[in-house]
């Protein structure tokens, strides 16, 4: 037991906030109190205590039941939603005076990233970034859209590089780059000299598609069928690389984004009319956090030097 | 557990919270001793949190005056970073449920403009549906004249318009149709015209009519085939709104020519087609090309439209797995 003050003052009996609210934020984000109280190094019964006097202090109840795994009440995910925040500003304040007081460098940078801004998007300003920070450890994460906003909402990484179709209101998105579907031919190939095509002219021709269920291919089994088009596919493919690497081959055409061929000599690249598909590319960041300056200094640096650069939103 | 050991712990995190409300309270009420009566501390305890901040910071936070204390630029910095922390934190323990509610009040509405016709004829059954599969998302409904419309879209003060397709339509906008149009004759069922199939305009220019403000055709055209026609020659009275003019009609004013998408089956109206060379228009949607919707405003754009993701400037409502 702690010494007590003769007269606690009102904030003082309160325990240790930040201790209660990072309890609460692990246990929800692991929906187990015995997770959270192996990432605080702390014990199970001490992490549940400070759960219930945070319950206690606020005067609601955050979790629908106690057990192996927890789950939150419907208050409770809006007190985790307000929490987790300042939880990690709290602790996250000394990096951030540090940058800010002195310029200390960041230990590390993670980013989460779709397939083409993984491969084809990052590489450029990455090796930029490395240049500006050296010795910061980049570590680039691949997942799902939803699976990289959780991670960005749980500050498991510091910012999203991804297309995105909509922004939601607590996520600060910064545009830098549009990217529009082309058809990608062999080189050697009816179409391969035209300088653009329509959908209803590709009935004819043996299709490399990406794999069902993948996005891409909902989008080009719809696109094709809205011009009356059955898609005569012949290889399905995983990864853009892969898909081009079968088209320079000679397996077929494909429905590939502009940035991902943009390197590539071995295909031909036609527009498509009308054109169609376009995708905006950018850095999402959780609204109204602070920043550590390289992560700003990323965002802003990610736009090629490239004529197609969309304006801010 | 050595004593050392202990104490390093116990600063580390155990007082942040309260040596950095301790540091805000200090800064916003200019003096320690100020600080100390409002946390109902003694000044020297206010003093020894303040002190093993900065010892944690490795940096002087506030300069001590005879008149008060002041931020260093080291302290600027810590206060930027932790004064939204600590009214966090005193927030929420506060009064949590006021906090709830600014959470829950935050999505934002979506903010849609449309003329007059498509306010009150083409989008009550559209945001009926929507409403009753996303009762979560707000809509703001504001009547404007189109161009104002349109400018307010790419202002980005509004997220979809509704009106008719401009002749000029703006690059950065998106238009997708939702119906088309045609302007008819409409007279009381006891008019000399009522029920007649099809009057010509020389025949229609003969009657008293009823016609709108010039603004509520939204552009030259409508206000054109009017005058074309002759109906505006003889008009009896003004009126703004589609659904005001259609009730004058009716009381016998006079006839009054209107978009057909104004006119319901409720209405005690005979429609008369009119013999011009009249060329049918397209109502719909104006959506921002290059700007990203929020999730709202993008759902009641699929409902509207649902095969819009394959319209330029548009990605699917898929999951995003580039």
């Amino acid at each position: 037991m702690t010494r007590q003050r003769t007269f606690p003052a009102p904030q003082d009996r309160r325990g240790d906030e930040l201790k209660q609210l990072r309890s609460f934020c692990e246990a929800a984000r692991h929906s187990s109190i015995t997770r959270a109280a192996q990432q605080m190094q702390s014990s199970q019964p001490a992490v549940s205590n400070q759960v219930r006097m945070l319950e206690e202090q606020l005067g609601v109840r955050l979790f629908e039941r106690r057990g192996p795994r927890v789950v939150l009440t419907q208050v409770g995910d809006n007190v985790y939603r307000i929490a987790m925040p300042l939880v990690q500003g709290l602790l996250r304040l000394p990096d951030l005076f540090a940058d800010r007081c002195h310029g200390v460098d960041p230990r590390g940078l993670t980013i989460g990233a779709g397939e083409v801004s993984a491969a084809y998007l990052l590489p450029g300003p990455l090796e930029r970034f490395r240049a500006r920070y050296p010795g910061v450890r980049i570590e680039v994460r691949t997942g799902s859209g939803s699976a990289r906003l959780d991670w960005l909402r749980s500050f498991e990484i510091d910012v999203v590089v991804a297309a995105f179709d909509a922004v939601p209101p607590d996520i600060e998105f910064q545009p830098f780059r549009r990217s529009r579907f082309v058809l990608a031919t062999p080189e050697v190939h009816p179409l391969a000299d035209r300088h653009f095509v329509t959908s209803a002219s590709l009935a004819q021709y043996p299709l490399v598609a990406p794999v069902s269920g993948h996005y891409a291919r909902q989008v080009m089994d719809v696109l094709l069928r809205s011009r009356g088009v059955v898609p005569r596919v012949v290889l399905e493919v995983e990864g853009w690389g892969a898909m081009l690497n079968h088209v320079a081959a000679g397996a077929g055409i494909a429905f590939v984004p502009d940035v991902a061929v943009a390197e590539s000599e071995r295909v031909r690249k036609i527009s498509l009319r009308p054109r169609t598909f376009t995708r905006v590319y950018g850095a999402a960041t959780r609204r109204g956090e602070p920043m550590m300056s390289a992560v700003r200094w990323l965002v802003e640096n990610l736009a090629p030097a490239s004529p197609d650069v969309v304006d801010a939103p | 557990m050595n004593q050392a050991a202990t104490r390093h712990r116990i600063r580390d995190r155990r007082q942040r919270v309260r040596q950095l409300r301790a540091f805000c309270l200090t800064v916003q009420l200019g003096s320690v001793t100020r600080a100390a009566e409002r946390l109902e501390l003694t000044q020297p305890a206010v003093s020894l949190q303040l002190r093993e901040l900065e010892y944690e910071c490795a940096a002087v936070l506030l300069e001590r005056s005879s008149t008060g204390v002041s931020l260093t630029p080291a302290g600027e910095h810590l206060y930027a970073l932790a004064e939204p922390l600590v009214r966090g934190v005193d927030d929420l323990f506060g009064d949590i449920r006021l906090t709830l509610d600014r959470w829950t009040e935050s999505p934002s509405p979506i903010r849609l403009v449309a003329t007059t016709a498509g306010a009150a004829f083409v989008l009550p059954r559209y945001l009926k549906r929507f409403h009753d599969r996303y009762p979560e998302h707000p809509v703001h409904l504001r009547t404007m004249l189109l161009h104002e419309g349109l400018q307010r879209l790419v202002d980005d003060e509004a997220d979809l318009a509704l009106g008719v397709k401009d002749l000029h339509p703006e690059d950065r906008l998106v238009y997708h149709e939702l119906l088309t149009y045609r302007l008819v004759l409409i007279a009381p069922p006891d008019h000399p015209l009522a029920g007649r199939a099809s009057v010509s305009p020389e025949e229609a220019s003969a009657y008293s009519s009823v016609v709108p403000p010039v603004s509520l055709y939204s552009n030259e055209f409508g206000r054109a085939t009017v005058r074309r026609i002759g109906v505006d020659a003889n008009a009896t009275v003004e009126v703004g709104g589609w659904g005001v003019l259609k009730r004058y009609v009716e009381t016998g004013f006079g006839i009054a020519v209107i978009p057909d998408i104004c006119i319901s089956e409720t209405d005690r109206l005979s429609i008369i087609g009119l013999e011009a060379d009249i060329p049918t228009r397209s109502y719909g949607v104006f959506a921002p090309r290059d700007r990203l919707l929020a999730p709202p405003a993008w759902r009641l754009l699929r409902l509207l439209v649902p095969d819009v993701a394959f319209a330029d400037g548009y990605a699917p409502d898929l999951p995003s797995r580039p």
